[in-house]
């Protein structure tokens, strides 16, 4: 023991504890830097592969829901024979929710997402009853048939389905929001053991000359070299990929969110308009009230009778898309598209006021009705618009998957070499001692 | 006899609305048939204002044809501009509606609006009536400011409507009433004994806000209510089995029972009384005389019963009853 003292007191002694402590250093940091890039890879696969197309399909089982809604709505108003683009449009509306609504229960939902996932499946049964119910009803030449179509609406669609798929959403985008944070934190723990390794390199590089008065240990200069490129290419590499990943949210997911919220506002508009005329007034004005709020979610209300201006989900679609002047485009037919709509709209309510019923409803659902034409273009529109950006969003995080590519294994291999390195230096500078 | 008992409940029946009378209605005889198609006659009733809220102004002669409409008249102005600007509601199945097969209007109280165009144009085409559908808590307001010519939309004739509008003569007498299924139990049972009979527990259906929905809380606190926002949902409700009864204007009933009418039967009797007068300006009363003399010849020309057969049928009662006799205010 004195004499393991004794010759870690001597400069080789030295030189081979401080050889040992920088080998343990480099490898601790080159392990912790695996270890960050590869969570950051899986994050950044979650991303692409797991929740973002899991917020994806919980729109889209959202959009179709409320697709179904409007649609069930304007079918109704047609009478009992509605036109075959309308009843294809529900039935494709009800099949999309119901297969993606299997797809993500087969995808292995667990706990509150199953939860509501069952909501929904055991609901969308219920509410397609009620509407054929509507239907038979209406077909009978019963007025009933628009209670059933409420009813269906109201207590079921509105008050259970649509509930249960907002939550599903926001689970979704928490999980997206969680995925994307972890995917682009910065690596602090790496890089601070992999700058006190380069320090400790220095110091050692600097002890070593001092006792040999050599210049430099060529081994210990390497493994500070390659230190300092993992430094470097740990930085750059996590840095390009965090721009890219911004960049799907900013780019992608984010105004996808946005636009995707317009759509449903849309959708509910529709329905609204739909069942103001379906109810025919027996609803007090209920609907039209309802689409008056959903109207000035979508354009934005001005300041007034002390309550804050609304910004519009439309104006926000303009503003988030602002850089892309692809999509930005899309969103402007949507607000052309809002305007004309907003004025056939009027127009129904005023041919609605004079009784003049069929008038309105041919506004409304046939294929030339100001109001229906006006829906299809804003609906179509938005569509393109979350298309483009969902685009966006899956080559940006390809790029940002990209720039993860082969980082952990080069990390790796140059804590490696620096611990062989160091290794190797030192074996030489101790060797000239033992040497008689 | 039973019309000196009756009569000052059904004024106080028809005053409920305006002010409640409360008791005396479950304890009064069962009125007989003759008596419920009869408008209630002039009376005096617990509001001492308007003891012949039902009385109306009468016809001056016969009806003239429309090319000899005295000038100067409201009808001669009517006749000069083209049409008549009728208020209505399109969702009073059988009274207003919209066809779904047509969705062209149609109903009992629109069918009446097109005899009156009839009688002013000579002929009722579809330009000759501008219809404006009108909210019922509007009906009044748009009669007085001039919004409408006249509105005919199931609008009962009460004291206080009649403070702000002129009403025709009565052209349809309305009571409250109950639907049930007919599922051997629920139809055979006994509901002579009105609301208050009702057995326990019962779940009747019946629309928040409305005169029926507070005679039921009123009278029959063992049965359970349950509420939809409107009569259709709550033959939803019936339908769906999460209610046993509704109860309103029988009128409502028959549409309601129209559209399930092998399954449900309107029973019991009269609860209430619900004149139903067309509304007019109160300073057109050239108008009103007009309107009345169209309505006394639909109920001489059998033109009432055609109507009543065509949207009522056979919801109510087998037999097709006699048109409300007219009454009017001044002496001939």
């Amino acid at each position: 023991m004195r004499r393991l003292v004794r010759v870690g007191g001597t400069t080789p002694g030295l030189m081979l504890t401080t050889g040992v402590a920088l080998v343990l250093i480099s490898l601790l940091a080159g392990l912790f830097a695996v270890l960050a890039v590869g969570q950051r890879a899986d994050s950044a696969k979650a991303v692409a592969t797991g929740s973002e197309p899991l917020g994806v399909k919980t729109q889209e089982i959202y959009r179709a829901l409320a697709d179904a809604d409007a649609t069930a709505a304007a079918g109704l108003l047609e009478g009992g024979v509605e036109s075959a683009d309308v009843r294809q449009r529900y039935q494709q509306a009800i099949e999309t929710a119901s297969s993606t609504l299997i797809q993500a229960t087969a995808a292995g939902a667990s706990g509150k997402v199953a939860e509501q996932l069952s909501v929904i499946g055991v609901q969308l049964p219920e509410y397609a009853r009620l509407v054929e119910r509507a239907r038979a009803e209406t077909r009978q030449g019963n007025t009933v048939g628009a209670a059933y179509l409420r009813s269906a609406s109201k207590n079921v669609m509105r008050a259970k389905i649509l509930p249960a798929a907002t939550a599903l959403h926001e689970m979704a985008e928490k999980r997206l929001t969680g995925d994307h944070r972890d995917a682009t934190s910065t690596p602090w723990v790496p890089l601070i053991l992999l700058l006190v390794s380069l320090v400790s390199f220095g110091g050692a590089l600097w002890f070593f000359a001092r006792r040999t008065h050599r210049r430099v240990n060529i081994g210990l200069a390497i493994a500070g070299l390659a230190t300092l490129v993992s430094i470097g290419w740990l930085w750059v590499g996590t840095d390009s990929s965090r721009t890219d990943l911004d960049r799907s949210r900013s780019d992608g997911w984010g105004p996808v969110e946005t636009l995707a919220q317009a759509r449903f506002l849309t959708l509910q508009a529709h329905g609204d308009e739909s069942l103001t005329l379906v109810m025919r007034g027996s609803d007090n004005g209920q609907y039209e009230n309802d689409f008056k709020d959903v109207w000035g979610k979508l354009v934005g209300v001005p300041a007034g009778n002390g309550k804050p201006a609304v910004v519009g989900m439309l104006t926000r679609a303009e503003r988030v898309t602002s850089s892309d002047p692809t999509t930005l485009a899309k969103v402007k037919a949507a607000q052309a598209a809002a305007a004309d709509w907003d004025k056939a709209h009027t127009e129904v309510a005023d041919l609605y006021r004079n009784g003049e019923f069929e008038q309105a409803v041919a506004r409304v659902t046939k294929a030339d009705g100001a109001s229906r034409v006006a829906f299809d273009r804003i609906d179509e529109a938005l569509r393109a618009a979350v298309a483009e950006d969902q685009k966006d969003f899956e080559d940006s995080v390809r790029s940002g998957r990209q720039a993860l590519d082969h980082l952990d294994i080069g990390l790796g291999v140059l804590a490696l070499l620096a611990a062989a390195a160091t290794v190797d230096g030192v074996r030489r500078e101790v060797g000239r001692y033992n040497r008689p | 006899m039973s019309i000196r008992i009756v009569l000052p409940t059904v004024v106080c029946a028809l005053a409920l609305t305006v002010a409640g009378c409360g008791a005396g209605v479950g304890e009064r005889d069962t009125p007989e048939p003759a008596t419920i198609a009869a408008a209630p006659r002039a009376t005096p009733g617990p509001d001492p204002s308007c003891p012949d809220v039902t009385a109306s102004l009468r016809p001056n002669g016969a009806l003239p044809t429309p090319t000899a409409l005295p000038a100067g008249s409201t009808m001669d102005t009517l006749r000069r501009r083209g049409f008549l600007i009728a208020g209505i509601d399109q969702s009073s199945f059988p009274f207003g509606f919209v066809d779904p097969q047509s969705n062209l209007l149609r109903g009992f109280d629109i069918d009446l609006l097109r005899e009156v165009a009839k009688a002013i144009f000579g002929d009722a085409g579809p330009n000759r009536i501008q219809f404006r559908v009108v909210r019922n808590e509007d009906r009044a307001i748009a009669v007085a400011r001039g919004d409408v010519d006249i509105v005919a939309e199931t609008m009962t004739i009460n004291c206080q409507r009649r403070q702000s509008v002129e009403f025709s003569s009565v052209y349809f007498t309305a009571g409250q009433r109950l639907l049930v299924q007919k599922d051997g139990v629920a139809d055979r049972a006994d509901y002579s004994g009105g609301l208050a009979a009702l057995p326990r527990d019962m779940r009747v259906c019946s629309v928040p806000g409305s005169t029926s929905i507070g005679m039921l809380r009123e009278q029959a606190p063992q049965a359970k209510v349950v509420e939809s926002d409107t009569w259709a949902g709550c033959l939803v409700l019936l339908q769906q089995g999460q209610a046993d009864a509704i109860t309103t204007d029988d009128t409502i009933l028959a549409g309601l029972q129209a559209q399930d009418h092998i399954f449900t039967v309107v029973v019991g009797r009269n609860l209430t009384l619900e004149p139903y007068g067309m509304a007019i300006a109160k300073d057109r009363t050239d108008f009103v005389r007009f309107v009345n003399a169209v309505l006394e010849r639909l109920r001489q020309n059998g033109r009432w019963k055609e109507l009543y057969k065509q949207y009522l049928g056979t919801s109510l009662s087998a037999e097709v009853p006699e048109p409300p006799a007219a009454e009017y205010r001044d002496s001939a």
